[in-house]
């Protein structure tokens, strides 16, 4: 407690000076409010000086006091030193609502009942208790008996805590969503532990299901994308009649949002604009747009500016025409959608040490996708064989596209028509 | 004695100890670490995981009669708690750190095996590496793709000249190898040092000293030498090339490093990066105990490897 005193001198040291009727507290870290309400009771257990703080009497900075348990329980201590004031009573620095506001919710304007008689807070808790029902940390309402001998739960860094308590997150987890990848982004915890599962979630999760996502794929879309429960159901069917409207097929649009999981996430502005830019970018029919969108879903909702960066790459640094850019696009859109910088050392490779053209790129597009390593291994050891010829006119043709495809040992038999071992020996040597 | 596992927790018991990949050229070591870590994790992963600890419930009010049940404990569910096996758990270190531009042998440690990486660095072995360079050309960075600052002629370096280069090299180095070894040159300590059979490596820190430096391939402008040496670094072999097309009056870049041995460790050990998995780890974990066991431990002399090998194939073949 000492130890608290002395910051709180620290903290509040301008208040502590400030001998006549202290009106001003300014906490400027909204992280420290549990230590400010510590302060806060170190503050009233301390006599005379305080006697005339003034604090509004029906915000969570007294339940937060309430709750600090190694402080004075408040009933005792305080007197007649709390005076109820209103809104108009408050200068603008008394309590900095912006910055406090993210813990401790000033709620003026409901209607709460305040008992007049001093100590009493019965009915206020049970107000509060009432509003925080919904929220895990708060025991449920049905509790039985032994349920309530058992320790509060605590605030927790992991779901984990929670999940033994809420039939909303242990249903998550028979959808096998991955909880714990929610949990390392940031706020997806703190949005779904508000959530009821027959409230919040049911509905949209039956609407995916009608969407055709299938229930073993539900887990891995839930993980990716939990911010669907915050969309409103209308909304999700606008976007979907949205494709409808677009001639999309029905498994189309089952394709488009199992596939991607955010694609529900944009309005159908957005995504109108974005089918647009490709549409006009890459010069593609309706029926091709429709194809390229369900193709690779992720493509569309991606980043422009990583489309326009490829796009650029494709056509300025790697020399395609626009008509070959088009065909890249169609047969393998995932090129848009990788590492740029590591595109552009495939492309180099291929194109600059294996002497494959741009119209064989074209024809085997799997080469660009194919890891860069695995590129330099195969043809170097082709080139050592002295079969690297990619020229299909001449005799001891290998095909680019049975280059890259399958594993070593396919490799070593089907195309370079030698041992493992010779090959691996090989690969020693790089 | 083959053993077939499928239980995780098993695996993960026996992942300990040192063992030996083929690092490939153009990777830094720290992305080799990252690689091998998840590798594993993804292995381990696919095993049978340990199972969840059951969640013991009281239920019922204390007036009337509790039931104690047995549930399934969701807070133990690989769903909630993350994989069983993360990147973060597996500690994994290397005996020497190699340079992103050198390829080959690289000795790494596991979990509790680290240890052993401290054993093999304080063992002071000696590396051997295949250098290949090129006449002809400088660069800034010393290594082949490099800007190029300098271009010369080469016609008139022959085998004979490049081979005298070498020795003048080599001789210099095994003279100094004499002050570095850590030791009074007057006292007892030191004549018996000099005079025992084997190489006499540096008694503690000291710049890289070469112990042997041979001509593998001669090609003009391309040539390959054989380096054996001791504390060395990438940039210390590329300024070797540098020297050497110096000393023979053209210049010369390095275009290849890449080693074959260090110490017991040799090129028939070390896993390419299509075997950094669970299952061909912990085998060369095993290949590779015994050569831990038998490191010389640090002294200012250290005996013949090939003599140290001999013993060791001998012992092994009585056992």
């Amino acid at each position: 407690m000492n130890l608290i005193r002395n910051k709180l001198q620290g903290v509040f040291g301008s208040l502590l000076i400030r001998r006549p009727p202290l009106q001003s507290l300014t906490i400027h870290d909204v992280k420290r409010r549990d230590f400010a309400c510590i302060c806060l009771c170190t503050m009233l257990s301390r006599n005379s000086y305080f006697q005339d703080c003034i604090f509004q009497k029906n915000n969570r900075f007294f339940q937060n006091v309430y709750y600090t348990s190694d402080c004075i329980p408040f009933k005792e201590k305080s007197n007649s030193d709390l005076i109820t004031t209103t809104k108009s009573s408050r200068t603008h620095e008394l309590m900095p609502q912006e910055e406090v506001c993210g813990s401790v919710t000033l709620m003026e304007e409901i209607d709460i009942p305040v008992s007049d008689e001093d100590g009493d807070w019965t009915s206020e808790m049970r107000w509060i208790t009432s509003q925080e029902s919904r929220d895990v940390l708060f025991p449920a309402k049905d509790v039985s008996e032994i349920d309530a001998l058992s320790p509060e739960l605590r605030p927790s860094f992991n779901i984990a805590a929670y999940v033994n308590r809420s039939e909303t997150l242990q249903e998550l987890v028979k959808l096998r969503v991955d909880l714990s990848k929610w949990e390392k982004r940031r706020g997806i915890s703190s949005f779904i532990l508000r959530l009821d599962f027959e409230k919040d979630m049911k509905r949209h999760i039956m609407f995916l299901h009608d969407m055709g996502v299938l229930a073993d794929n539900l887990g891995w879309w839930l993980t990716i994308n939990p911010l669907i429960f915050r969309e409103k159901l209308d909304d999700l069917h606008t976007r979907v009649n949205y494709l409808q409207s677009k001639k999309f097929t029905s498994d189309q649009i089952t394709r488009v949002i199992s596939k991607n999981p955010y694609w529900l996430l944009f309005s159908t502005i957005r995504i109108d604009n974005r089918l647009g830019y490709f549409q006009r970018t890459f010069g593609l029919t309706g029926a091709e747009v429709r194809l390229l969108a369900s193709k690779r879903p992720q493509l569309i909702t991606l980043n422009f500016n990583h489309i326009m960066r490829t796009s650029f790459a494709v056509l300025e640094e790697m020399g395609f025409n626009q008509t070959e850019m088009k065909s890249l696009l169609l047969t393998k859109p995932k090129i848009w959608t990788v590492n740029g910088a590591s595109l552009q050392r495939r492309f180099i490779f291929a194109h600059n040490e294996m002497g494959l053209s741009h119209a064989q790129l074209i024809q085997f597009p799997q080469i660009l996708m194919s890891r860069e390593f695995r590129l330099k291994q195969r043809h170097g050891y082709l080139k050592i064989i002295g079969r690297n010829q990619y020229d299909p006119l001449k005799a001891n043709y290998v095909s680019p596209q049975a280059l890259v495809a399958g594993n070593d040992a396919d490799f070593c038999i089907n195309i370079a028509k030698t041992s493992v071992q010779d090959f691996n020996d090989f690969l020693k040597t790089l | 004695m083959t053993k077939l596992v499928h239980y995780a927790p098993e695996a993960w018991n026996v992942l300990r100890g040192v063992f030996c990949v083929y690092k490939p050229a153009d990777m830094t070591i720290g992305f080799l670490r990252r690689v091998v870590i998840s590798n594993l994790c993804r292995d381990l992963s696919v095993l049978k995981p340990r199972p969840a600890t059951p969640f013991v419930s009281i239920e019922g009010s204390v007036g009337e009669s509790l039931v104690v049940r047995k549930k399934r404990n969701f807070a133990d569910d690989p769903l909630v708690l993350g994989p069983r096996y993360q990147p973060q758990d597996i500690k994994l270190s290397w005996a020497l750190h190699v340079d992103k531009n050198i390829s080959g042998v690289c000795v790494l440690g596991l979990n509790s095996g680290n240890k052993g990486t401290h054993v093999v660095r304080d063992g002071r072995l000696i590396r051997t590496y295949t250098v290949s360079g090129q006449f002809g050309r400088s660069t800034d960075t010393h290594f082949h793709d490099g800007k190029v600052v300098e271009k010369s002629r080469y016609t008139h370096v022959t085998r004979g000249k490049l081979l005298r280069a070498l020795m003048t090299i080599q001789s210099s180095h095994q003279q100094s190898a004499v002050n570095f070894l850590g030791l009074d040159p007057q006292s007892q300590a030191a004549y018996d040092a000099l005079s025992s059979d084997g190489l006499v490596r540096p008694g503690s820190k000291s710049p890289p000293m070469i112990y042997g430096l041979s001509i593998v391939d001669f090609n003009p402008p391309d040539f390959i030498l054989e380096v054996a040496c001791i504390n060395e670094t990438g940039v210390f072999l590329k300024i070797l090339v540098h020297d050497i097309g110096l000393k023979l009056k053209t210049s010369a870049v390095c275009t290849q490093m890449r080693c074959i041995r260090h110490g017991p460790w040799t090129l028939d050990h070390a896993l390419l990066r299509k075997h950094w998995t669970l299952e061909h780890i912990i085998n060369n974990i095993g290949v590779c105990h015994p050569m831990v066991k038998t490191i010389t431990p640090r002294t200012p002399s250290l005996m013949s490897i090939d003599k140290v090998n001999s013993e060791n194939s001998c012992t092994g073949s009585e056992k």
